[in-house]
Parts: structure tokens; sequence; C-alpha cells
């Protein structure tokens, strides 16, 4: 999907009067409404459905449906329902919307920035369209178009600390650390209970060299945050300190992370690299191996397992596994493949 | 083979023997008395010993050794003796041996340093030679200060030894990754094995061996048999076989060693002599049968009556380098290059290669690898960390000059003799004589993986996700919706030519009151999207560098809201005798002004002609067929003259633009056709698609 750079001058839409459903269709979609808006959603979704039964094409009602699934983090439902609102009417922005919306939450951004495209083409303009969107095209790397869209939320709105995360997030992407900063920075000013600010300070003052800094935000997050996320800090400080070549001191951190959660991919890919520069290319294997068995995605256990195998001699292996990380983007294992060793 | 240097081997690998005992004990009678034999065999053995440790020379000292390691067995504290122990390893193959023997000694030095008195000197080597360099360098600057200044020799050596070891300090600082593997029994025996050389293709391995079965068995004053030649051939990914002699006629009853082979491993260079003083490079090749023929001398131009000892060829087999120590060089062995001359046959005179790679020390062991650039050798001069080290120099064709030649380093090199490096195709391997501890006796082949750069592991990332979108909650809840009374215009444009798609611009612009509706840019694969209200009629009009413009119309009726109306453009690039049109220059009805804001179209021709300065076009008029032929004639030309005017006035010179009016005579739609169209809007549409403005490029 690609993104359409647009200036829309949209004419006023003349309304010509309401879609034209069975009034008893329309009868049970308003009592449904009723349930829905007490907050009874599981009745409200006896009804709609009741509803659809009644008029198979009541977008309204699917789109509803859709909003009741997103809000329950059902996202691969809320898909659903919202596409079957979009079979029966084209033209409606807000389910544009939901589409997009639920695509974001399922992981496809490309889908996700179509059709909040889409919703924007349509008319939609809350800020709250512009902010998935920016995010969606954060996601895919269009940097330079998130913050035309996010810019579009914060003029709107200039209170919300996510906001400037997200063009936080695209200037960092940009690789404009400074600018990073001042988002990040005035998202702290607006909310200083996200830890996910700490963790974006300290990434950017890491490509700052503020290493001071860094490691402040850094143990601010770690003191604040509980399980995953403070998992997540402490993988942050022992990348911080094995980029500058502590590998004491990230193995610490990394060991720390582990004792919290051993099953993490991330913690267990992060020791095997410490294992692999101290040249315990024994233990690096088998912890590369338990970051696989607990995700077979991820790459760089692929990657690193690689390099530990090469120096075991095991270079049949090694080249299996670099192969398997070249094939999931890992752009330097290509190099290894067609080296010497893969390559007699 | 002599059985005083097999009983050395065996029982200096067969020793274990340390020296835990802080005490010395000299060959006293009167400490032996309860082995009174014992004693009478080691003292005797001393003296044995010490008639050729006097002598001095390395053979000498070997046969010492000899002696003295039966009286170490007996005594091993004894650290006048260890003195000479020390002194005779370093002399050996077995120098790795001396450091021991030579501490165990200097801890009963006199304080006055006189009972060893050249103790620094001897366990300085032995140092450098076991890596440690900044003890080597402490001990060899002590000895130099017991020099006078007459020892300018002595001095020189000394001062090289020093920048050895500080070259062996910087050398390990960086080492080489990789792995040097001993290549085993297979290949390896107890025996001098080394000189390898192999195919490019790393599949055949020729080298020289001084074992028990070489043919003709005799032996030198070394005690081992005279040099054979061995092969081994391997399979792809596989081990080496079974070395075997390679047997006549390559092999004599004389020293035959290799030297060197050609790349695809079917010529082979080998060295024959009787002495140390005298020996010829010599050529066999291997027939169609596999058997390797007589070997013949390469010509007096390379081989003379002192000592060739190395040669490399190269890839093409038209280069030789070779190692000789005949007079004229820069110092004892020197490398020389020789061309083959094709219409002589032979090869043509030797050169020296110069002092860029020879020194006033040896140089040794040539191999020229097949990238045709890079030649490695030994050499004692250069920065090396002691000994012979491994060198590489690459050939700069242009400027016909060699580099600086670069020491390969640690662990490759090592501070004892480092010679007879070969390397394969794919510099993936290389093989080379070494001694080390893991050997198998004497001399033995190695080979050395090179591992290249360091691979530096990746480090998983932490997610970056900042926001709290997974809690925002979706939108309210939606009511009934309106009908909304819209239509989707979507389309492609591509160039017409090739059909590529194209990230034009685009602008569409209601008909009637000339107001933007919309300015987009085509996405990558060319297509766009707009929504428009339903019931009107659009102008759209596409243009990008390059090329000129597209122009269509679309009329929308109420039964198009919600639907998707499709329209796609073709762009051309300006080419003489070409035309596009342009609709959307808008005239009141009869009339020759431009109505209000009616220009986007020729905004658009202004930018062409900005952009193609040389471009010259014909602007035709036409009109629609209402009102006179005469009429719409003259209208049709003020029309264009208008138009021009509008292009003058914003920067095109009018010399660039010529005008034309058709009225209503060349139609697009003709009247028969619009007659029997059905609603008056689509007969509107006709007639509006007639009002139209030719463009035409008359030269570029």
């Amino acid at each position: 999907m690609k993104k359409i750079l647009l200036m829309v001058f949209l004419l006023p839409l003349l309304v010509i009067g309401q879609r034209n459903y069975p009034l008893a269709a329309k009868k049970i979609f308003k009592q449904a409404q009723e349930e829905h808006k007490k907050g009874k959603t599981q009745e409200a979704l006896t009804l709609y459905n009741s509803c659809i039964k009644a008029e198979p094409t009541f977008s309204e009602a699917y789109l509803n449906m859709a909003i009741i699934q997103y809000n329950n983090k059902e996202y691969t439902k809320s898909l659903t329902n919202s596409k079957k609102a979009l079979k029966y009417n084209k033209v409606q922005s807000s389910i544009y919307s939901q589409i997009g919306k639920s695509f974001f939450m399922t992981g496809d951004y490309d889908s996700s920035a179509y059709y909040l495209d889409r919703a924007i083409i349509f008319g939609a303009n809350s800020e709250n369209d512009f902010y998935y969107l920016a995010s969606a095209e954060n996601k895919r790397h269009n940097h330079e178009r998130a913050i035309s869209q996010i810019n579009k939320s914060i003029k709107s709105n200039t209170s919300n600390a996510d906001y400037y995360m997200v063009r936080g997030d695209a200037n960092f992407g940009l690789d404009d650390f400074e600018a990073a900063k001042v988002d990040y920075e005035k998202a702290l000013s607006l909310n200083q209970n996200n830890n996910s600010i700490y963790k974006s300070l300290a990434n950017v003052y890491i490509k700052l060299g503020n290493s001071e800094k860094a490691i402040e935000n850094i143990d601010i997050g770690i003191n604040n945050a509980q399980g995953d996320e403070k998992i997540n800090f402490l993988i942050l400080k022992g990348n911080y300190y094995h980029q500058i070549g502590d590998l004491e001191n990230a193995q610490k951190y990394f060991d720390e992370a582990f004792a919290l959660n051993n099953q993490s991919a991330i913690v267990l890919t992060n020791q095997a690299a410490v294992l692999i520069d101290k040249g315990e290319f024994e233990n690096a294997v088998e912890k590369c191996t338990q970051a696989i068995n607990v995700d077979p995605t991820q790459t760089e256990a692929y990657f690193n397992r690689g390099i530990a195998n090469e120096m075991l001699r095991k270079t049949d292996e090694a080249c299996s596994d670099w192969e398997e990380a070249f094939i999931m983007g890992a752009v330097k294992a290509e190099e290894y493949l067609n080296s010497p060793t893969c390559n007699e | 083979m002599n059985k005083k240097v097999i009983l050395l081997i065996c029982i200096v690998f067969g020793s274990i023997l340390s020296f835990s005992q802080d005490k010395d004990v000299p060959f006293a009678k009167d400490a032996f008395l309860d082995d009174k034999e014992g004693f009478s065999k080691a003292t005797k053995a001393i003296k044995m010993g010490d008639i050729h440790y006097m002598s001095g020379s390395d053979s000498d000292l070997a046969f010492a050794l000899t002696h003295y390691v039966v009286a170490d067995s007996f005594n091993h504290y004894s650290a006048d003796l260890s003195y000479k122990m020390g002194i005779c390893f370093l002399q050996s193959t077995q120098k790795f041996k001396a450091l021991e023997y030579l501490e165990f000694a200097d801890k009963f030095n006199t304080e006055d340093g006189m009972r060893f008195e050249d103790v620094d000197f001897y366990i300085a080597q032995a140092y450098q030679l076991d890596g440690n360099f900044e003890e080597a360098i402490k001990r060899f600057q002590s000895y130099k200060e017991t020099l006078g200044e007459k020892d300018k020799a002595q001095r020189y050596f000394i001062n090289k030894k020093i920048s050895e070891c500080r070259t062996g300090l910087e050398l390990n600082k960086n080492p080489q990754r990789v792995w040097i593997d001993n290549l085993g029994p297979e290949i390896n025996s107890k025996y001098p094995d080394f000189g390898p050389v192999i195919s490019a293709d790393n599949r055949v391995l020729f080298f020289t061996s001084r074992r028990p079965d070489s043919y003709g068995g005799e032996s030198d004053e070394t005690g081992f048999n005279y040099e054979d030649i061995y092969f081994s051939e391997r399979e792809y990914e596989g081990e080496w076989n079974e070395a075997k002699n390679i047997g006549p006629p390559v092999n004599t009853k004389s020293h035959d060693a290799t030297v060197g082979l050609a790349p695809d491993g079917k010529s082979l260079l080998t060295y024959h002599g009787v002495n140390r003083k005298d020996g010829n490079v010599l050529i066999t090749k291997q027939d169609d049968d596999g058997n390797w023929i007589q070997t013949k001398n390469i010509g007096d131009n390379i081989n003379t009556k002192h000592h060739e000892s190395a040669a490399t060829l190269s890839f093409d087999e038209k280069t030789l380098f070779f190692v000789s120590d005949k007079p004229g060089g820069y110092g004892a062995h020197d490398i020389y290059i020789a061309q083959w001359d094709d219409e002589k046959q032979e090869w043509g005179k030797a050169e020296n290669v110069g002092p860029t790679l020879n020194t006033e020390f040896e140089e040794k062991g040539v191999f020229f690898h097949p990238d045709n650039k890079t030649l490695y050798f030994s050499s004692e001069g250069h920065k090396t960390m002691g000994g012979l080290d491994i060198f590489k120099s690459e050939y700069n064709a242009e400027t016909g000059e060699w580099s600086e030649p670069e020491n390969i380093g640690a662990p490759i090199n090592t501070p004892d003799d480092d010679v007879y490096f070969v390397v394969s195709g794919n510099e993936r391997y290389a093989y080379y004589s070494s001694f080390r501890a893991d050997g198998y006796g004497e001399k033995d082949i190695y080979k050395i993986t090179f591992l290249g750069p360091k691979k530096d592991p990746l480090l998983a990332a932490v997610e970056m996700s900042n926001n709290n979108l997974n809690s925002t909650k979706a939108d309210e809840i939606v009511s009934i919706f309106d009908k909304k009374k819209i239509t989707i215009l979507t389309g492609t444009v591509v160039d017409g030519k090739t059909k590529e798609p194209l990230m034009a611009e685009i602008s569409i612009i209601d008909s009637k009151s000339n107001e933007k509706v919309g300015d987009l840019i085509a996405n990558e694969d060319g297509t766009f999207m707009i929504v428009v209200e339903t019931g009107r009629s659009y102008a759209i009009s596409s243009t990008l560098k390059g090329y000129t413009i597209a122009s269509k119309t679309v009329s929308t009726t109420k039964d198009d809201s919600g639907k998707e109306l499709t329209i796609n453009l073709e762009l051309f690039p300006p080419e003489t005798g070409k035309e596009f049109v342009l609709r959307n220059i808008y005239f009141g009805f009869d009339k020759s002004d431009l109505r209000h804001k009616s220009v986007e179209e020729l905004d658009k021709l202004v930018k062409i002609m900005k952009d193609n300065p040389g471009l010259r076009i014909q602007l035709a008029g036409h009109t629609d067929r209402r009102g006179s032929d005469g009429y719409n004639l003259i209208l049709s030309r003020k029309r264009a003259e208008v138009a021009k005017k509008y292009l003058v006035e914003h920067g095109i010179s009018a010399d660039r633009i010529e005008t034309k009016g058709y009225g209503e005579s060349d139609p697009e739609v003709d009247g028969a056709a619009i007659n029997n169209l059905k609603t008056k809007r689509e007969k509107e549409d006709a007639h509006q698609r007639n009002r139209r403005t030719i463009v035409k490029v008359i030269s570029q």
C-alpha cells in the first residue's frame, strides 16, 4: 500500500437523508445502541447480530460490533466486522478509520496506513486518526509522512504526550536526535508516568553521546517499571554497556533481566552476544538455541548462533544459521553466506 | 638414521622433567656416593658432550646435547649442565626447551655474573622464542651494557634482536584471526616435514620430508635421510589422504624437495641438491596418465653454481620467482624474477626484484598468489619478530613497484623460523611449516584457516513502542449514517509509450465553477484517488516534468453516488509533430476571453515551455458547431491568440508560439453523433469535447 500525498479541497458534501433499512432492523439497532451506551457490550453484541440477521447490509451494526471488539482488544474480530461494514458502505470515513486502527493493532502497518489514508480522503480529520496514521507511518519507516500527520494532531491538541512521543520517534527515525530529544522532553513534561518516555530519552541520549543522561533515564525506568517493562529497561542498559564494550556490565544487566524472565528471546539472544564476545561459544550456542525455541523468528539468535558455530568449527551449522538469519532480513548474514566460510 | 639423533628425539620428547628443586646440585662425587656407577656414566657423558660443545657448530651442539641428556637424566639439577644444555637447545630444532634450562642456571649465577657470563644473551633469546618479548628486551639490554664499544657487530645484532622483540609485542597486540591446525598423522611424521605447496583449488598437496623410506635411503650429517617429495590429495570438503612418496623419477638418491607448484597442480618445481652450497630448481610435469615425467633443469638463466632453493610460478606460468644466494644480491639469499621466452622456449634472464623486498638478510620461501600481484616470502629482514617471518607484498603493474612488505602477523609468524607459506586460490587457507609444541617431532606442516575480520554479534533491540495506542479506545458508538452524495474518482497515470507508471501531478477542477477540487500526486504505482461531489463535471489534467499534458473531463450523475469511476491518463514526452489536447481552457460562450480561473492548464503549459526552452508549438483553437462557420473560425482564432497572449504574459517568447483557428471544421464528436445522443447533458458534454485547444509541437 503506497502512501498518497494529498491536498484535498473537498466541497461540502450534500446529504440526502439516511440509509434505508427496514423498520424492524432499525428498531433492534436502536436497542443495541442503548445497551451499548450502558456498557452492556455482550447484550449489545447479541442485538447487533439480530439486527444483521434482519438486515444483512446494516453496515452500522457491523461497525459498532467492531468497536466493541476493538475495545475488548479482539482486534482480528474487529477487523472482520469492520470489513463487513465496508462491504455495504464504501464512503464512510469512520469505517475506513476503524479498519485502519484494527490493522494497526494486528501489526499490519501497511494496511493500516492504507485504510487510514482512505479515511482521511473520505473526510476523517480527528486528531486520533492522524495519530494512528502517524504511528503506522513510523512503523513503516515513513518518518517524514509521520511527522506531517502527527503535526495535525498536535495542532488540535498540544497537551497529549503521546503525540510528542510519535513525533519524537519520527525524528529519531530520521536521525534528527536533537529534535527527537525536544519532543520526548515535551512528552515527559506532559506525562511523567509513562516509562516509555524514559526509554526513548535514554536511546536518544545514547545517540547524542550523553551516556550520563542515558543511564540516568534508564535507571529511572528500571526503578519505576515492573514486569516486562522493567525487563526492557534492563535489556536497554545491557545493550548500552555492550555497545561501549563493557562486557561485564552488559552481562550483569542481561543476567538481571534473565532472572526476571528466563523465557525472553531478546534476553537470551543478547546474553549469547556477550558470551560470543567473551569467547564462550558453547554457552552462546545454548543460549541462542533457547531463544529460537522461545521465538523462532528471533533473527539475531540465528545470526549469533552462526557466529558461535563457526568458532566451534561447525561450519555447516553456521552457514545454515546465517541462511535463516538472511531470510529473516539480517543483511550482514548475506555477506557471511558469500564468504569462503560457506563457499569453499 | 643416526641413532644418537633418534635417541635425542626420544629422550627429549619423553622427558617431562621440570625444575621444581631450588638447589644447584653439581656433579660432585661426594653427592652421589650411593650410585657411583651412575655418577661415573654421567660424568663421562658430560666429558663427551663437552668435546662437541667446545666446537660450537650447530651439528656439534646437537651431538653435545645427546650426551648431556644422558647426564641430565642422572642429575637434573646441575646449573652448569643446565646452562650448556640451554645453549645447545637454542641451536637445535627444539628451541622451546631452552628457556627452562637457562632459567634454572640463571638462578645460580654469581653476583658478578661470571659463572654464566653470557646468560643474559642466551636467556634473552630463549625468552624471545617463548614469546616473552618484554623480558627478552630487558635481558638483551642488560647484555648490551656489558659490550664494549668495539663490539659493533654484536651490538648491531643485539639491536636487531631488541627491534624484533618490539615487533613481536606490536604484532601480538592485534593477532590475526586464524586457526592453525597440524595436518595430522596422514601428512606429518616425527621426521622433518616442510615445504608444502598446493594447487589453487586446494586439492593436491606436495611437501618435503626426511623419512626413513626416502628413495636411496641415505642420510646426511644431521642424521636424517635425504629429502624426498611426498604428496597427498583430498576431496572437496574432505581431509587429506595419507601422504605417499612421489617416487622416481622425481625423487632421486639425492635431496629432492618441493619448491613450487603450478596453480593447476600439473607442473611441479623441485629442488635437487647434494649439499647446501649447490642446488638447482628443476621442473616436472604430469602426463595424461597422471604420471610425473623426468625432471629437467629450468635453465641456466635460473640455475647457477650457487644455491637456488625456492621458486614459484605465476598463474599463467609465464613468470617465475625464485631464490638464490648468487653474488650480486643484497645479502645471503635474494628473490629474483624471470619471464618465460615463448620464442626461445626457455626462461629469460633473471633479475633481482630489488631492495624493496630483498634485504641484507635471508629471503626465502617465495609464493606468488594466483591473483597475479601478491608475493609471499620469508625474510629475516624487514619487521620480523624473530628468525624468518612471512611477509607479503603487492606488485603494482602500472608503476612497476612492489609495496612495502607487510608482516602477515601473529600467530602465523612466531619468533622462530616461519617459511614456505602458500595460500589457496580463495585465500581462505594457507599452509606452512613450523615448529610448534603440538607437532609430531621436527618441523610439521600446518594449515591456517583465515577467519577474516571479527564477526560481531547482533543485539536484539527492545521494542520502541512509545505510545499508548493499545490503551486507546475505538470511536464512539455510530448511528445510522446519512447517505453521502460522493463519487470516488480513481485512475492511473502512465507513460503513453512505455506504459510505466508515473508519479505525476494531477489537478481536478469543477468545470462549472472553475474551483479547484484537488491537487495531488499519483502514487509510485501511478494510481490516484479522490472523492468528489456527485452530479458535477470535472476537468482532470496531469503533467510531469519531461512530459506534456494529459487532459480529460468526467461528468458524474446522481447514479454515481457511492461509486468509483476510473479515469486513466497517459502522458507523452514532447515530440516534434505530436499533439496533445487541452480541454479545460474555458471561454465564456461566444467569447474569446478566458473564463475566470480557467488557466490551470495554461499554467501547466507555461511550465512545460519553460522546462523545454527549445520547444515551439502551435495552438489550434476549435469550437463546437453552434454559431456560423465563419464566426466560429474567427472565434477559434481569437481564442488561440488569447491563449498565446497568456503564455507570453507569463514569460514565454512570442516567436515560440504559432496560432491557428479551425472553427468547427474539425470536431472530435461530429454533428451526427451529437444528434444521436439522448440527453441534454450528453450533448453538452459532446459540445464540450469539441471545444478544445490542440497543442502541436512544431520543433524542439
